[in-house]
């Protein structure tokens, strides 16, 4: 399991990126997550909506509500020029600190069947 | 059944109880909470599970809550407001910093509520200690529980009257009889005396004579002198500390000898501290009982039959019971007095403490208080108060709600529903503690006019005080608390986006409050139509009783009084009097008219030893007594030198006395003879003289008697011009001085001593006055701040309508309309209420006016002007407002 720190720094890398790849919302955003990590990052459903109302008031995404085919609303978002920006200033951090963990410890060894 | 729209309805209530959960996150909730539960059915769980176990993902309502609430950058660092301690009274100083910050931005309605509240808190203040005051009389004595006062009634016909004067002999005897009476003292109360002492010489109104045991009912401090042995040797005289400074300076008094009226010597055996005003009899002389009986002109008869004079009081044992003693004493006089009829005669006592509240006989020391006048102020000043705390309420919630734009838009920079109500209580109730500093303030300024208007002495000594300082400091932050508590709530709950978006709240969210506010405004103001009711009645009576025609000339007369015996002597003053110029007629007598001077006694018609009886006032009178005083006789002759020789044997009566007698015409009164319990004697009736009122008119007439008997003269009375009044007195003066040489020269105008009678009528309708005069500025004060939030409320209608063509006048009338609606109202309710009252009032008084309507016309229209002046200058000032300013602003 992550510990909480490191499961706090990645949720923004994380949304940001997955917003790279088109316009999203909430739910689908936690599912993928989940997909993504292989289960390991698993994050309380309710704590995910308060960090995208953050991201929108530091106009990192954008919202809009749209209705789907079957009548419900739901609230997407998609990456701003300033998210792209964050992102990739993320990015950037987040490959500097694996190079200097990946020169500290060698190659890191490939997970065991857990 | 489970019903999922159902479930996710109370779902989302839930989410809405915390404030960080805005509509907006709520709905994005629910989205995932649908995709939640359609992927659970779509793997084969059942609706329901799916549903609980999505909430359960999704997590509790606030911790949701605390984390939209920790995105906000304002808050960093800060806990959100439901996890604060709810009360820190550390930060106390906080709260009440913010609320005095309110207070200054909004200046006027602060003022206008502040100056209210003061108001009505120092009326409060004052009565109550007037009222604590007047219900601490007597009580500084260590035996007051024990301390009685025997008096009597006695039944004629089945009417019974009361005396608090009694007989000599009834203190001695009832302590003979009954044990549980310890301790006797007849008190008599002399009226006024020439004092000769150290080389003074005065008139003294405030003598008083006791029976040694005074000292031992009645605790007053010794200053000089063994107070056990004050009053034992006789002829002996206690003084108090001022009347010792007065007459001996700084020396020792002990031992010197005091004079009165140039003829009984006393000697000075100790010295007391002053007697509290608060005191139902005072006096500034205190001798020996038994020096009475060398002085004749004294009203001491030690007999059953002479029942006037001294008052009697008792100290009694601890099991003493009232009821129980006038029971046991039903037939004392029967028994003791050796009376016939004595079964008509009961003895009675009444507790110390009681008398100056409660007793109001006509022969009382001093003139009482009652428990009326006691509640009629206390009422008042609660009226006062109350108006003050509606105005209060009234003001703040009306303003309460014309800041619904401030206070939403506080919501939505995150004010909790909490700290609002915090916020609004801080106000209300600093203004309270503002309002009380400031009534203490003024407190202390008036209290010397109060004390003088209302006829005491009252200070307002803090250490003494300080339990009830600190019970008015609790109740006026409780004031505050209240005042501010409904606002609170009411605004605090309002949503921020629904009362930005419409400003009109007040008209449409509060149909409930208009109507308490205008009840508020109809209750103001029905109390003080009441108020100006009563003033207008009392101030009628005064003038009815003091322009009354009491049946007698009382303009211009001067009355002499005087201390030696003139006896024969008084037409050679009468004559030398009759030749100072405008001096127009002159007569000498025991007493003129409402004069005290005059035997108090009774006559007994059915003979000595018939116990039936009724009172009888007995004036010795000269001659030119009656036609002096315009008084016609209307049956048989008047007292003349035709009945020289025989003077005692005669007398003339006024028509009351016929009636009493049983007589239907004064002619059949003639000549018939009765005893009356003076000297023995049972004159006939000779004349009989038209009725006189010859006391105030709060009781009924009495009955004279007139008899000539120049021994008994006391009184000049000189009808003299008005024109050169200071001359003519000047050469009476000189008159005087040549006939009595030792007595310095005195007098007084007869209707001047008639106004003082209803000198504490007129006191208590200043203080009405004055009470009524604050209530009605309240009231309007209060419509005042109420019509001014209002008006504004509806600049932009009344733009609107001004622009549409409504002249000032239209909208003058329609702004007043509402207002006068209630001002008819509150009159409708204050009219017979205020009717009630003053009849209750009136009973006291055995002459008075009758309450005409055009009293309450006056009043309502009174009132009905006030209000319309008050709602005037505001309406008027928005009908002539430029419309463009009113309807600009957005």
């Amino acid at each position: 399991m992550l510990s909480k720190a490191l499961v706090a720094a990645s949720t923004k890398p994380l949304i940001l990126g997955i917003l790279r790849g088109g316009e999203n919302y909430g739910y689908q955003i936690i599912q993928r997550v989940k997909e993504l990590s292989g289960g390991s990052i698993e994050w309380a459903d309710g704590m995910l909506y308060p960090v995208l109302h953050r991201l929108e008031k530091d106009g990192l995404v954008s919202t809009q509500w749209k209705i789907s085919d079957e009548n419900r609303m739901r609230k997407y978002y998609r990456l701003t020029e300033a998210g792209r920006a964050e992102l990739s200033a993320e990015m950037e951090q987040w490959v500097s600190v694996n190079e200097v963990l990946s020169k500290l410890w060698g190659p890191l060894p490939a997970l065991e069947q857990s | 059944m489970f019903n999922l729209e159902k479930a996710i309805k109370e779902w989302k209530k839930n989410l809405r109880k915390n404030e960080a959960l805005e509509d907006g996150y709520i709905a994005e909730l629910e989205s995932h909470l649908r995709d939640e539960v359609d992927k659970g059915m779509k793997e084969g769980e059942g609706e329901e599970a799916s549903f609980l176990k999505a909430i359960k993902k999704l997590g509790e309502a606030d911790s949701l809550g605390e984390e939209y609430y920790k995105t906000d950058t304002t808050h960093i660092n800060k806990r959100p407001p439901w996890k604060e301690s709810r009360w820190v009274p550390v930060l106390l100083s906080n709260y009440l910093k913010i609320g005095w910050r309110n207070l200054k931005s909004h200046k006027f309605y602060s003022a206008i509520n502040i100056a209210g509240l003061s108001i009505g808190i120092t009326a409060c203040i004052l009565v109550g200690l007037f009222i604590k005051y007047d219900l601490s009389f007597d009580k500084y004595h260590e035996n007051a529980g024990q301390i009685y006062r025997a008096y009597f009634s006695h039944s004629r016909s089945g009417i019974a009257s009361y005396e608090a004067q009694s007989p000599v002999l009834l203190g001695p005897t009832l302590k003979n009889v009954y044990p549980e009476i310890k301790k006797f003292t007849r008190i008599y109360f002399e009226k006024h005396c020439l004092v000769n002492a150290g080389d003074k010489s005065n008139y003294e109104d405030r003598i008083s004579y006791a029976d040694s045991a005074f000292f031992e009912l009645f605790t007053y401090d010794a200053v000089i002198g063994n107070k056990a042995q004050f009053l034992k040797k006789a002829n002996s005289i206690i003084l108090t500390e001022s009347t010792a400074k007065k007459y001996f300076g700084n020396e020792n008094p002990m031992g010197k000898e005091i004079v009165f009226n140039n003829k009984y010597r006393f000697e000075v055996a100790g010295v007391i501290r002053d007697v509290p005003s608060n005191s139902h009899f005072k006096f500034d002389f205190l001798a020996t009982y038994s020096s009475l009986e060398r002085q004749p002109e004294a009203i001491y008869f030690p007999q059953w039959g002479a029942t006037f004079g001294s008052y009697t009081y008792l100290l009694v044992n601890n099991e003493f019971n009232a009821k129980a003693f006038e029971k046991k004493a039903e037939r004392f006089f029967a028994t003791h007095a050796g009376l016939t009829n004595g079964e008509n005669w009961r003895v009675l006592v009444r507790p110390l403490t009681d008398i100056h509240l409660n007793s109001r006989l006509s022969d009382e020391i001093e003139e009482n208080s009652s428990m009326t006048r006691i509640y009629v102020l206390g009422s008042i000043s609660l009226f006062i108060l109350l108006l003050a705390c509606i105005n209060f309420v009234n003001l703040s919630t009306a303003r309460a709600s014309k800041r619904a734009v401030e206070i939403g838009i506080r919501k939505v920079l995150g004010a909790m529903k909490y700290q609002l109500i915090k916020q609004f209580l801080s106000e209300t109730v600093l203004l309270s503690i503002i309002s009380f500093v400031l009534s203490m303030v003024i407190v202390i300024i008036i209290l010397p006019y109060f004390s003088s208007l209302v006829g005491t002495e009252i200070n307002f000594n803090l250490n003494q005080n300080w339990i009830t300082f600190i019970l008015m400091f609790i109740s006026v932050v409780l004031v505050g608390v209240l005042a501010g508590v409904y606002p609170a709530f009411f605004i605090s709950s309002y949503q921020p986006v629904k009362v930005i978006k419409m400003k009109n709240l007040v008209q449409s969210g509060g149909k409930n409050t208009s109507y308490l506010r205008k009840g508020l405004v109809v209750l103001q103001f029905s109390i003080s139509i009441i108020l100006i009711v009563v003033t207008i009645v009392i101030n009628l009576q005064l003038k009815y009783m003091r322009g009354y025609n009491m049946g007698f000339d009382k303009e211009y007369m001067l009355v002499i009084p005087v201390r030696d015996k003139v006896d024969a002597n008084y037409n050679t003053i009468k004559n030398e009097l009759k030749n100072i110029p405008n001096v127009f007629s002159a007569t000498a007598c025991e007493g003129a008219p409402i004069s005290e001077n005059g035997t108090q006694t009774e006559c007994k018609p059915n003979g000595v030893n018939n116990a039936d009886a009724f009172g009888i006032r007995v004036n010795s009178v000269d001659f030119d007594y009656m036609t002096h005083f315009g008084v016609k006789t209307v049956a048989g002759k008047k007292l003349s030198e035709e009945f020289q020789g025989v003077y005692t044997k005669v007398m003339v009566i006024n028509e009351k006395m016929v009636k009493n007698l049983g007589f239907k015409n004064a002619q059949d009164a003639l000549g018939k003879s009765y005893f009356i319990s003076l000297n023995g004697y049972k004159p006939e009736i000779v004349g009989v003289v038209k009725d006189y009122n010859s006391n105030s008119l709060h009781n009924e007439m009495g009955s004279l008697v007139f008899m000539h008997k120049p021994n008994w003269f006391s009184e000049f009375v000189i009808k003299i011009n008005p024109v050169n009044i200071a001359s003519t007195i000047n050469s009476i003066k000189e008159l005087w001085t040549k006939f009595f040489p030792k007595y310095p020269f005195e007098y007084h105008f007869l209707d001047e001593s008639i106004s003082a009678l209803y000198k504490s009528e007129e006191r208590y309708s200043n203080v009405i006055i004055t009470f009524s005069a604050v209530a009605i500025f309240i009231a309007c004060l209060g419509l005042f701040g109420l019509t001014s939030f209002v008006t504004e409320q509806r600049k932009k209608e009344i733009g609107i309508r001004k622009v549409l063509g409504a002249s000032i006048q239209n909208i003058f009338k329609y702004i007043s309309a509402d207002f006068l609606k209630l001002v008819v109202a509150a009159n409708i309710i204050a009219w017979p209420a205020a009717y009630y009252f003053m009849i209750e009032w009136l009973k006291e008084y055995a002459y008075k006016i009758e309450i005409e309507w055009w009293v309450f016309a006056f009043s309502g229209l009174a009132t009905v002007l006030i209000a319309l002046l008050t709602v005037g200058y505001q309406a008027v000032r928005a009908a002539t407002a430029n419309p463009v300013n009113s309807l600009r602003s957005e």
